[in-house]
């Protein structure tokens, strides 16, 4: 068990929200797009994060046999969310039905998004002060005998 | 004349040495906790090792284990080698959201900076010791 320890699991926190905030952004960027490589409008994307035991190490298995299972976080991929595109009467689009005068647009709530990018904002602040904390006891650490 | 270790320093350098080392393991399960505010399904862990700190110290101040013939093994208390075990537990809170995960990020984050604290507070008071130790070496100068 070392300082390594936390700011290893830290900093795979704060990748995963990183990751996490791009995919928000992807979402919010094509909130209105209707045209993609696979056909159809574009499909709201989740992050999934999974805890994962740090460091895959024999020695960490070794200290984990009798240490604490910490965890640290991966991003376990990146999912499509399946609810049905948002039909949306534009007749004046390209993309719309020409009987219907219907358009599918992406299934993407703007409103969803801004909140899920506040909560993965705050996530990062908070692994960025646990990160601080760790560091600050470190560096605590080093000036011991130095009074 | 032969100087052990245990001579120059008092068992109260090892309680506050001890006391770093599972601070740090608190530390990290914090950092884990935190880490893992959005994960679904993880479980929040606790990490207690006052208990058993003061257990390994004894009531007195003296050593929890005592020779009673002088051909049994010393035990020499605290040694400052890791050997204290905390206990490591799920924490037995109920799940806010609906996800499974149980980590509580405000009582989390309060638990980090009152560790960090304590952190700094043993620290200083190993300086203090091992300021007074250099005061003894140096002749009072």
């Amino acid at each position: 068990m070392s300082f390594l320890d936390g700011l290893k699991i830290s900093s795979s926190a704060l990748a995963a929200e990183r990751v996490r905030m791009n995919v928000i952004s992807s979402n919010l960027a094509n909130a209105n797009t209707t045209r993609t490589e696979e056909g159809g409008p574009y499909k709201r994307k989740d992050v999934v994060f999974t805890a994962r035991d740090t460091g895959v190490t024999f020695d960490n298995l070794m200290r984990q046999a009798f240490d604490p299972n910490l965890k640290e976080v991966k991003v376990d991929g990146i999912v499509e969310d399946q609810k049905a595109p948002k039909m949306v009467y534009n007749p004046g689009h390209p993309d719309a039905d020409k009987e219907t005068g219907m358009v599918a647009m992406p299934n993407i709530s703007v409103m969803e998004e801004m909140v899920n990018m506040i909560t993965s904002n705050r996530a990062f602040e908070a692994n960025t002060t646990a990160l601080n904390a760790t560091k600050q006891m470190a560096s605590t650490a080093i000036n011991i005998g130095r009074g | 004349m032969k100087i052990t270790s245990n001579q120059v320093f008092a068992k109260a350098d090892n309680v506050l040495e001890e006391s770093l080392n599972q601070r740090l393991i608190k530390q990290n399960v914090i950092t884990s906790n935190i880490s893992n505010a959005q994960t679904p399904g993880y479980r929040a862990l606790g990490y207690e090792f006052e208990e058993q700190l003061r257990a390994a110290v004894g009531n007195d101040g003296g050593m929890a284990i005592q020779a009673t013939d002088e051909r049994h093994f010393k035990h020499q208390g605290l040694t400052g080698n890791g050997d204290l075990r905390g206990d490591l537990h799920v924490k037995p809170t109920e799940s806010i959201g609906n996800d499974g995960n149980t980590v509580d990020l405000d009582s989390e984050m309060a638990d980090l900076a009152w560790n960090q604290t304590l952190y700094r507070a043993t620290v200083e008071l190993l300086n203090r010791r091992l300021g007074m130790m250099r005061y003894g070496i140096n002749g009072g100068r």
